[in-house]
C-alpha cells in the first residue's frame, strides 16, 4: 500500500475523535480531524480527503448542512454518524448526499466495513458484468438471475431494484432513491409500492427477511445489497 | 307629614292569629270615633270612618280579616248611627241606601286594600332577594375554589330556607358518591335533592328538608349560580393541570433528549475502545492501547457522574432529600471534590485561594461536596484548553464563600437564572452540550436545602464566569470550635 486513503473525522467530543484516529490508523488509514464544520469545510477545500466520517451533531451547526455544502461541489464519500436514532434524521442526512450512516455506539469492525464500502468505488461505475454473493449471480449483460444452477424469472421492476441494489456495493438505498429510479418522480412517497416489490423478490430470491442472505432492511430509511 | 307612620299603619305586617284581633278592636275605634264626631258631621258621612277602618284592616292582614271588618263595621253603622238607633231596622230609605253604598264600597275597599298589601310585601321580598343574591354573587366571586363555593352555597340557602343543606359532590372528587345514590331518595323522606350543574357538566347535589315551593325556586337559582361558579374553578384547575402537564412533558422531553446523547457519548467511546482493542489488539502500538484502556477508564467515570447527577435529581424532584448534618472542614470538602475531579483538572490551570483558619460548617458533607463538583465541572467543561480555574474559599458577612472562577464565554446576564434550570444548557450550536444540563440544578439544589444559594456573576476583570456557592455560618460560631 504506497498510498493509504486519507479520511477526515469530524466530531466534537475529543474522546470519540481519539478512539477513531487509534482505530483507523491501526488499520492503515490516514486520519485528519476536526472538531467543527467550518473547520471540516476548510480542510476538505485545501486537501480533500478520501472519505469524511461526520458526526451529525456539531458546535456549530447541523451536520447536514455541512453535508449540503460539501455536495455543491465534490462527490467525495460521507459516512454520517450521529447518536440520534430516528430516521428522519439520518433520511435528511442521506437525502442530502451523505453516501452512509452508523448509528452510535458502534462496534468498530461495524465502522471499518462501512469505510471499506465507501472507499471500494463509486457507486455510478458499472464496473462488474457479472455480480455474485454467495448463491446468487446476476448476469447484467444478459439480464439473466441465478440462483445456483438454477434460473430465477424476474419481472422487469424486480430486476430493476436487484440490479440497483446489487450495483451500489452494499451502500444503503433509500426509500426515496428506490422509488424514484424504479417507477418515477411521481411516486416517491409510495413506499408500499417498494414493500411489495421487495417480499415478492425476497420470495423468488428464497430469501428470509429476518435473517437476510441478499436484501438488508434498514427500518424505515431504505435497503442495502448484502456486502460481499 | 310623617310616611313612615301611615305606611305603618296600612302595610305594617301583622301574624295570622293576631290579625283577627285586630278586626274587634278596629270596630271598637271606629264606633268610638264616630261617636265623638258625629254631633259634627252628618251621619251619613260616618261611613267614611268606617271604610277607613276597613281599608287599615286589609292593608295590615288580607282580605277575609277585612271582609270580616266590612261587615262588622255595616252593622254596628247600622246599629248605632242610623234611626231608629240601637236597633238592626232602618226606616228611611236615605238610611237604606247610604246602608247599601256603605256596604258595597266596604266590600271593594277590604278587596283593594288586601291586594295592595299583597303587591307590598311582593315588592319588599323581592328586595330582600335581590340583596342576598348580591351579597352571595359577591362571596361567589371571591370563592377560589369548589369547596369555598360550597361553603358560600351552604350560607345562602340557610339564610334563604332557614335550613341546613348539604353538598354532595359527583364525580371525581374526594368525598364524592355515586349519582345514583343521591337522585332517587326515599318519596317519603322529606328530603329534597337540588341539582347543581351547568349545561355540560353535573357537579354536585344539593341536600336539604323539603323547602316550600317559593324557597325552591330560590335555591335552584341560588344551584345554578353555584354550578356557573364552579364551572369556572373547574376550567382554572384544567389550565393549572394543563400548564403543569406542559412543564411536566418539557422535562420528560428533555430527560430523553439528555440521556439520548449524555449517556449514550461515553457509550460510544466506551464500546468504540473496546471493539478497537479486540479487533486491532495485535497491530496497536503499546501507547495507542494504553490511551484507548484509559479511555475507557475516564468515560465510564463521566458515565458514572452522569448516572449519579440524574439519581440526585431524582431525590431532589421527590422530596426524599434528609440532611445528615455534622461539622465538617471546608478544606476536606475542597480536597475531596478536587480528587475526585484530578483528571479533569490536568486539562486546565487550577489556583487555589482559601483563606487560613476557615471556621467548621454544619452541613451534610457529600451533598456540598457533589454541588462544588458540579461546579467545578462546569467550569471546567466551559475553560479554553490551558485555561485559569480559581477556586476561593472565604468568610463573607457571616456566611461560607465558595467561589469558582473561569475564562470561558461567561454568561450573558439574561440567562444566569437560567443556568440553574434542569436540563438547561447556554446553547452555543447543536453539539455544545456536553454537559447534562442538571449539574448546576443539583448544585443549587443541595446547597438550598442547607439554607444557602449558588449565584453567577461575571468574571474577575469581567471575563468568564464566577460560580459562589454560600452557606450560612451559625449564628453561633462557638461550638465551631469546640473539639
Amino acid at each position: 500500500m504506497t498510498t493509504s486513503a486519507r479520511i477526515l473525522v469530524v466530531d466534537d467530543e475529543a474522546s470519540i475523535r481519539k478512539f477513531l484516529r487509534i482505530s483507523l490508523e491501526a488499520s492503515g488509514y490516514e486520519v485528519r480531524e476536526a472538531r467543527t464544520g467550518s473547520d471540516a469545510l476548510a480542510q476538505c477545500r485545501e486537501d480533500p480527503p478520501d472519505l469524511v466520517v461526520l458526526d451529525l451533531g456539531l458546535p456549530d451547526g447541523d451536520g447536514v448542512d455541512v453535508i449540503t455544502h460539501l455536495r455543491e461541489w465534490t462527490q467525495m464519500p460521507v459516512l454520517v454518524l450521529s447518536v440520534r436514532s430516528s430516521e428522519a434524521q439520518k433520511v435528511a442526512a442521506l437525502d442530502a448526499g451523505a453516501n452512509d450512516y452508523l448509528t452510535k455506539p458502534f462496534g468498530v469492525s461495524e465502522l471499518m466495513a462501512r469505510c471499506r464500502v465507501l472507499l471500494r468505488g463509486l457507486p455510478d461505475v458499472p464496473d462488474e458484468p457479472i455480480v455474485s454473493l454467495g448463491d446468487l449471480v446476476i448476469d447484467r449483460p444478459l439480464r439473466e438471475v441465478r440462483l445456483g444452477e438454477r434460473e430465477v424469472h424476474l419481472t422487469p421492476k424486480e430486476y430493476a431494484l436487484l440490479n440497483l441494489l446489487a450495483s451500489s456495493h452494499g451502500k444503503i438505498l433509500t426509500h426515496q432513491h428506490l422509488l424514484r429510479a424504479i417507477w418515477g418522480e411521481a411516486h416517491t412517497e409510495d413506499t408500499h409500492y417498494l414493500r411489495v416489490l421487495v417480499g415478492h423478490l425476497r420470495q423468488k430470491l428464497g430469501d428470509d427477511p429476518a435473517h437476510p442472505r441478499y436484501i438488508v432492511t434498514e427500518q424505515g430509511v431504505g435497503y442495502r445489497f448484502r456486502e460481499r | 307629614m310623617q310616611p313612615n307612620l301611615i305606611e305603618r299603619l296600612l302595610w305594617g305586617r301583622t301574624s295570622p292569629a293576631r290579625s283577627w284581633l285586630v278586626v274587634p278592636a278596629a270596630v271598637l275605634v271606629a264606633v268610638g270615633l264616630s261617636a265623638l264626631i258625629a254631633d259634627v258631621l252628618p251621619h251619613a258621612n260616618l261611613s267614611l270612618v268606617f271604610l277607613v277602618t276597613v281599608l287599615v284592616v286589609a292593608g295590615k292582614t288580607g282580605l277575609a280579616p277585612a271582609l270580616a271588618t266590612a261587615v262588622a263595621c255595616f252593622l254596628a253603622y247600622n246599629f248605632w248611627f242610623t234611626a231608629p238607633a240601637l236597633t238592626l231596622e232602618v226606616h228611611s230609605a236615605d238610611d237604606l241606601a247610604t246602608l247599601a253604598a256603605f256596604l258595597f264600597a266596604a266590600a271593594l275597599v277590604a278587596n283593594l286594600g288586601a291586594r295592595m298589601r299583597r303587591f307590598v310585601l311582593e315588592a319588599d321580598a323581592q328586595a330582600a332577594r335581590a340583596e342576598s343574591m348580591k351579597v352571595f354573587n359577591m362571596a361567589l366571586a371571591v370563592a377560589g375554589d369548589a369547596e369555598a363555593v360550597a361553603a358560600v352555597l351552604r350560607e345562602a340557602v340557610r339564610a334563604v330556607a332557614g335550613v341546613d343543606a348539604e353538598v354532595v359532590w359527583l364525580g371525581a372528587r374526594p368525598g364524592a358518591v355515586a349519582a345514583a345514590e343521591c337522585v332517587t331518595p326515599p318519596p317519603a323522606s322529606g328530603w329534597c335533592y337540588v341539582e347543581i350543574r351547568t349545561g355540560q357538566h353535573r357537579f354536585a347535589l344539593l341536600r336539604m328538608h323539603r323547602p316550600g315551593p317559593e324557597t325552591l325556586a330560590q335555591v335552584r337559582a341560588l344551584c345554578a349560580q353555584s354550578a356557573v361558579v364552579l364551572e369556572r374553578t373547574r376550567l382554572d384547575e384544567a389550565l393549572e393541570a394543563a400548564r403543569i402537564e406542559t412543564e411536566t412533558e418539557r422535562l420528560r422531553g428533555a430527560l430523553l433528549s439528555s440521556v439520548s446523547h449524555d449517556l449514550r457519548t461515553p457509550l460510544v467511546s466506551i464500546l468504540g475502545a473496546a471493539t478497537s482493542l479486540r479487533e486491532l489488539g495485535e497491530s496497536l502500538a503499546p501507547a495507542a492501547r494504553r490511551d484507548l484502556l484509559e479511555m475507557i477508564e475516564s468515560e465510564s467515570e463521566r458515565l458514572n457522574r452522569y448516572i449519579q447527577n440524574l439519581l440526585d435529581m431524582t431525590r431532589l424532584g421527590q422530596g426524599a432529600l434528609t440532611l445528615a448534618r455534622d461539622w465538617t472542614d471546608p478544606d476536606d470538602i475542597i480536597a475531596s471534590a478536587l480528587a475526585r475531579l484530578a483528571r479533569e483538572m490536568r486539562a486546565v490551570d487550577l489556583e487555589l485561594d482559601l483563606a487560613p483558619d476557615l471556621p467548621l460548617v454544619d452541613v451534610h458533607g457529600a451533598l456540598i461536596e457533589q454541588a462544588l463538583v458540579n461546579v467545578l465541572e462546569n467550569a471546567v467543561r466551559h475553560s479554553p484548553p490551558s485555561g485559569r480555574i480559581t477556586l476561593a474559599a472565604r468568610v463573607v458577612r457571616n456566611r461560607l464563600e465558595l467561589a469558582v472562577s473561569d475564562q470561558g464565554p461567561g454568561i450573558p446576564p439574561a440567562e444566569r437564572e437560567r443556568v440553574f434550570e434542569s436540563f438547561y444548557s447556554v446553547k452555543r450550536g447543536d453539539g455544545e452540550s456536553e454537559g447534562t444540563g442538571l449539574g448546576l440544578a443539583i448544585a443549587q439544589g443541595f446547597v438550598g436545602a442547607h439554607g444557602g444559594t449558588v449565584t453567577v456573576t461575571d468574571g474577575p476583570g469581567g471575563s468568564g464566569s464566577t460560580f459562589v456557592i454560600a452557606l450560612p455560618l451559625p449564628a453561633v460560631r462557638a461550638r465551631a470550635g469546640q473539639p
